[in-house]
């Protein structure tokens, strides 16, 4: 279990500094902009508001957020893939599938519910519910996922043909999605410019899919070295 | 008495090598947990006992958090 819990903390740090480096160039540009349209508006409507915190604090607490994060979602990867896989059989395989697993539950599922929004957007007022309501996708995610891994494995065990495992699983996720528009939609006003918005929103699931990447593709890595050890050195067999 | 000892000792350091394992392990998941609840959802309370009212008035978390709440997806205001 601590082998895999140092492999997920390295691997959520090289996913959280992947996703951290990629939003800092690319993606605060952008929420600058729309932060610099939110203060006009604001500013027009003679509202005063007092920043907690400068641009660019916000910047370098960007940096802070997606490292902890990243070493968040890599202890969690770790834990579970402890728990899930005893012996090293196909390291590379099991690393991104967990990976795809966590980046479908946590992070599209929410996303295609409900997208990711530039600042400047949002109601003050509906910050508990939107929260609430983000919160329950992220559940709805998980069990969708836990699912599909047991349809997966039980099929396999079953002996039944890749392409209709496949096609079960798809079949999973597709309905997890669809299960996300049960919940009410967000009907806070957006107030910014549509081509601002979605080249934000791009970026925003472009982020969240480096990070997965990231932490799958290094756990995946480090399992492999670990077996390439073992099978080119059976006296290290003992020590793992 | 004398060829007791080896054989406790031998079954001692793996149970407590192990527990020390497990408890590593269950301080980490609770530590990413509040880590992802600092970054994602709170709005002043895991600061507020420390900093009183202030800390949901100011939101120190929310507002160095911002934009990776926004670009990760989280709700923000």
């Amino acid at each position: 279990m601590l082998t895999s819990l140092k492999r997920g903390v390295l691997s959520g740090a090289v996913g959280g500094a992947l996703a951290g480096a990629f939003g800092y160039l690319l993606a605060e540009p952008v929420m600058d902009q729309a932060v610099a349209l939110e203060a006009a508006r604001q500013r027009a409507a003679g509202e005063h508001t007092v920043d907690t915190f400068s641009r660019s604090t916000q910047h370098v607490g960007f940096l802070f957020a997606t490292l902890a994060v990243g070493l968040a979602f890599g202890v969690l990867y770790g834990v579970v893939h402890g728990l899930l896989h005893k012996d090293g059989a196909d390291p590379w395989g099991r690393a991104l599938r967990l990976a795809g697993g966590g980046f479908f539950a946590l992070a599209l599922v929410p996303f295609i519910r409900y997208p990711s929004n530039p600042p400047g957007v949002g109601d003050p007022a509906t910050i508990d519910s939107r929260s609430h309501l983000w919160t329950v996708t992220l559940v709805i995610g998980l069990v969708g996922a836990v699912l599909a891994g047991l349809v997966a494995r039980g099929l396999l065990e079953r002996g039944v043909r890749a392409c209709l495992r496949q096609l079960a699983v798809a079949g999973v996720l597709l309905g997890t999605v669809g299960l996300t528009f049960v919940l009410p939609p967000n009907t806070d006003e957006i107030a910014v410019p549509v081509g601002l918005v979605w080249q934000f929103r791009l970026l925003s699931l472009t982020t969240l899919a480096l990070l997965w990447a990231g932490l799958g593709v290094t756990f995946g890595l480090l399992g492999e070295r670990a077996a390439a050890t073992v099978s080119s050195d059976p006296r290290e067999l003992s020590a793992l | 008495m004398s060829f007791e000892q080896p054989s406790t000792q031998v079954l001692v350091r793996p149970i407590a090598k192990q527990a020390i394992g497990t408890l590593v392990t269950i301080g980490a998941v609770i530590l990413a947990l509040v880590t992802l609840y600092a970054v994602f959802l709170d709005q002043g309370q895991l600061l507020s006992p420390v900093l009183g009212k202030v800390a949901s008035t100011a939101n120190y978390l929310h507002e160095l958090a911002h934009d990776g709440r926004h670009l990760l997806g989280a709700p923000c205001h």
